[in-house]
């Protein structure tokens, strides 16, 4: 079981790589920007979508990986007032909605990847599905992070303590 | 009951259900949306639909761009030599450094157009700094939210341009003029209520420096804080739009930091990298379910009935602009401005018009209004940036702001019954 | 009784939006009540580009849309959205009306919609802020024009000799105001409504795009309807098409009385060197090129 969990932990390390390149990306992408317009003349079409994409895809895979490291805000206020059990309990069925909304974000983002991914983006001339593949991608990391947690039982909000799961 | 009202009960219902039951805010928005939409038959598709393209939008671009730069602001060294500067300048009062907050804030308003940005900027350097001069978290937070509402009222401001587009041709160049005053008033109101609460809670005081003292400070920040001139330069300068601004404001802090102040390093920058993840990873993905569950109360048509509502309760004009406020307020708290503005104004517009309400007045009224909205729970996203980068619990929270919630409605009453804030600069300008 | 769910981008006082509720009132008349129509306004339930997805999957069941936005799921009907296709407002909906129309609204039902009639949508043209004049095609030359992005525009700009620059529509006032760029283009009503003739000098009537407007439906929904429901509909739409081709043209010249009186100087412009200029622009969409050469050969009237 803690393989299972180890080995989910490498793949959200490969999607925080990936996560802080396209940040990266979208630095580069909009200064670039601004040099090609203001230095060379010469305005880029293709710039502010690229961007656009990157920040989705940034954002789904943020997402699932704020699951591992319980960065997602929730009131706590009635499970803190609890008893323990309840508390517990609350806290697993947190992990159950996140994963069950996951499977909806997997399942739509499939949908959409099918019925409107070959569409051309008009700017960048990238296909839709570039788009809608990040949520089958973020979905998937979702699922994987809810088991990771309930395997080594890390449910609990740490009240923002920086770096409390994250490598 | 139809199905459009068990829709709407289904919708709110399950929300509020899971949000006090601990599920994360943004997965109790999106599974309240998975259940609404599941209830009304729509095809689950809408919500990874909703998501992606609420998302794809150049307004949001900007976020990562500013809490990128706070952060290496922050861990580069510029923050710290920033706050020793502000110091030099307020911190010898008491509570100077939340006096700075404000200020810092309501200058930044006429750069970014957006509370987030004004948070997640001036936020990621004067929270750290305040904590650090022995203010709570809380309190810090609290002045850092309800000072960002600046952004929004003192122009340029986006949501400004989409209530002039939703209002159908009011003159834009107005609007912004009629910003102005409005958002100074709100400045004067919370610097106002920080002083009370420095002489009531004995607020800390900055150390007194000399004036060699001070002139070395002066020039040690003067590096960074050309990040804040480029980004106010470049805009007025028309090198770059708002957006862009941001961008170059990271590669900037980024050349002075590693070349200049020599401060930064592989650490600090795997460091930078992996706090905004978290900042960003959170506030983006409430962006993009309350898109989903935003797309559900339009279609349930939730907006208009309440517009109804208030129509039927009233045909006085101070009784009906007390209910269109109450109105938008509790709106506010529940959608996200941009989306509110376009929604409403249509609605409302033709309301207050009958009772003779100036369009460029009202649309000061609801511009200030849902800004208040964008700092309270459950879907505030200031607060929500605020809370991340202050490390603390949004319930917490309430109490450090309920005073500033005050003061925002007592300027926002002021506001809307004192017509002359929003057009008195106006009407002597067009003399 | 059936409930239809139509997405409208313009604000409740636009013309097009007016029209929309006319379709609405349209269509009960029309079915005796048994179907209706519930018009969302303002974009409540998104842009342009997200209420055609919405369409063709069946969260929604009817959109009224540009053809430029369009054209990137059918592309058949980006033909209208060339510039200079059309000689005018009699060879325009002779050209929509007729045949050709018909072809290109056949396309779409491929995509999962039905099209109903085209409607206008106003013609855009160049406008400048002060010190930029266009009185000639030269006047162009390395202007920062921002554009919509869409390959059609970029290209029109590039081989008019501006610059083109594309920008999200919400930063063109202060990227005008500023001097990020020198101009945009757009029609009257929305240069008007847009505010940004607040802070530009000079409009100029070159016309070079008139991509009409289109009402549509998810097809699924529309073939799950009885004939006569189906009928009913598409009448309505036709009525209202006609509706708002007359709103729009007395919009249009509203908004050009206002923006004149505001200071902005509207100035004609003889377009023949325009329309030579784009040429080339023809023979880079070869997939157009059989609808383009019908186009031309329709005479108007
Ligand atoms: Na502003
Ligand atoms: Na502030």
């Amino acid at each position: 079981m803690i393989m299972i969990a180890k080995t989910i932990d490498g793949i959200n390390a490969v999607a925080e790589f990936v996560c802080h390149r396209l940040l990266e990306l979208i630095v580069c992408v909009t200064f670039l920007q601004v040099v090609m317009r203001y230095v060379f003349s010469n305005p880029t079409k293709w710039s502010e979508e690229t961007a656009m994409i990157c920040l989705v895809w940034y954002g789904m895979i943020a997402a699932a990986i704020c699951v591992r490291r319980h960065q997602h805000i929730a009131i706590t206020f009635f499970r803190d007032l609890a008893g323990p059990r309840i508390a517990r309990f609350l806290d697993i069925a947190a992990q159950v909605a996140a994963f069950i909304f996951a499977l909806v974000l997997i399942y739509s983002g499939l949908k959409l990847t099918e019925l409107t991914g070959a569409v051309k983006l008009p700017a960048s001339g990238f296909p839709k599905s570039t788009l809608y593949m990040s949520a089958l991608a973020g979905g998937a990391l979702i699922c994987l992070n809810v088991i990771a947690n309930l395997i080594t039982n890390s449910l609990d909000l740490p009240g923002f303590q920086e770096g409390s799961t994250s490598a | 009951m139809t199905q459009q009202t068990i829709g709407i009960f289904l919708l709110l219902g399950s929300f509020l259900g899971l949000l006090f039951a601990r599920v994360p805010v943004a997965f109790s928005l999106g599974l309240s949306s998975v259940i609404t939409a599941t209830y009304l038959g729509l095809p689950l598709m809408m919500i990874g639909q909703r998501m992606v393209n609420g998302l794809f939008s150049f307004t949001f671009l900007a976020v990562p761009f500013f809490i990128l730069v706070g952060n290496i602001m922050t861990e580069g060294g510029i923050s710290d030599r920033l706050v020793k500067f502000a110091d030099v300048l307020v911190g010898r009062f008491r509570g100077g450094l939340a006096q700075g907050n404000v200020v810092a804030s309501t200058f930044f308003g006429g750069i970014s157009g957006s509370s987030v940005a004004d948070v997640a900027s001036i936020g990621s350097f004067l929270i750290p700094a305040m904590k650090k001069r022995g203010y709570s978290s809380e309190y810090s937070v609290a002045v850092t939210v309800t000072s960002s509402v600046q952004g929004v009222l003192i122009p340029p401001s986006q949501n400004m341009i989409y209530y002039a587009l939703a209002a159908g041709g009011i003159p834009i160049g107005q609007l912004f003029i009629a910003g102005y005053v409005p958002g100074i008033l709100l400045s004067v109101s919370l610097m106002v209520l920080c002083w009370i609460a420095a002489i009531r809670h004995n607020h800390p005081k900055g150390d007194k420096y000399g004036f060699k003292e001070s002139i070395g400070i002066m020039s040690r920040a003067s590096i960074g804080l050309f990040t804040i001139v480029i980004i106010i330069g470049g805009i007025i300068a028309g090198i770059f739009t708002a957006t862009e601004s941001a961008a170059v404001a990271v590669v900037y802090a980024l050349l002075v930091t590693v070349f200049i102040y020599r401060t930064m390093d592989r650490t600090k920058m795997r460091r930078i990298m992996s706090s905004t993840l978290s900042s960003l990873g959170m506030v983006v993905s409430i962006i993009m379910t309350s898109s989903a569950f935003g797309f559900l109360l339009s279609y349930l048509k939730v907006p208009t009935i309440l517009a109804e509502f208030i129509l039927g309760m009233s045909s006085n004009p101070i009784v009906i602009l007390l209910l269109i406020n109450l109105l938008l307020l509790v709106l506010g708290m529940l959608m996200d401005m941009g989306v509110l503005i376009l929604i409403m104004t249509p609605i409302l517009l033709p309301i207050v018009l009958k009772i003779g309400v100036d369009p460029i007045h009202f649309g000061i009224i609801m511009i200030l209004n849902l800004g208040i909205g964008v700092c309270t729970p459950p879907v505030g996203t200031s607060l929500m940036v605020g809370c991340g980068i202050g490390k603390v619990k949004i319930e917490n929270t309430i109490k450090s702001l309920m005073p500033f919630y005050m003061a925002m409605v007592i300027v926002l009453l002021l506001v809307t019954f004192i017509p002359a804030f929003s057009l008195g600069l106006l009407s002597i300008l067009n003399n | 009784q059936t409930v239809l769910r139509l997405a409208e981008n313009q604000p409740e006082s636009n013309p097009v939006t007016v029209a929309m509720h006319h379709f609405a009132k349209l269509v009960d008349e029309y079915s005796d009540g048994s179907v209706k129509v519930e018009v969302y306004s303002g974009a409540q339930l998104g842009q342009e580009v997200e209420t055609i997805e919405q369409t063709q999957l069946g969260i929604i069941d009817m959109a009224r849309v540009n053809t430029v936005p369009l054209a990137n799921v059918s592309p058949s009907v980006g033909v209208f959205t060339l510039p200079y296709i059309f000689k005018g407002k009699e060879h325009k909906y002779a050209v929509l009306d007729g045949e050709i129309g018909q072809q290109v609204r056949k396309d779409m039902e491929a995509t999962g919609i039905v099209g109903f009639d085209f409607m206008e949508a106003g013609s855009r043209s160049f406008y400048t802020r002060e010190g930029s004049p266009i009185n000639s095609i030269d006047d162009l030359k390395g202007l920062k024009i921002r554009v919509q992005s869409s390959p059609i525009s970029i290209r029109m700009v590039e081989l008019l000799g501006g610059v083109p620059t594309p920008m999200n529509y919400g930063e063109v006032y202060s990227s005008l105001q500023t001097g990020v760029i020198d101009g945009a283009e757009n029609d009257f009503v929305s240069f008007l409504t847009s505010g940004h003739y607040e802070v530009t000098a000079n409009y100029v009537i070159d016309g070079h795009l008139s991509p009409p407007a289109i009402l549509i439906m998810n097809k699924a929904k529309f073939d799950s309807l009885s004939q006569e429901d189906q009928d009913a509909i598409s009448k309505a739409a036709k009525d209202a098409a006609v509706y708002e081709r007359d709103l729009m043209f007395t919009a249009n010249d509203e908004a050009r009385a206002k923006v004149e009186e505001a200071g902005v100087t509207v100035s004609e412009i003889d377009n023949g060197p325009f329309q030579e200029a784009i040429l080339p622009i023809y023979d880079e969409f070869p997939h157009l090129s059989d609808l383009i050469e019908k186009i031309r050969a329709v005479d108007a009237e």
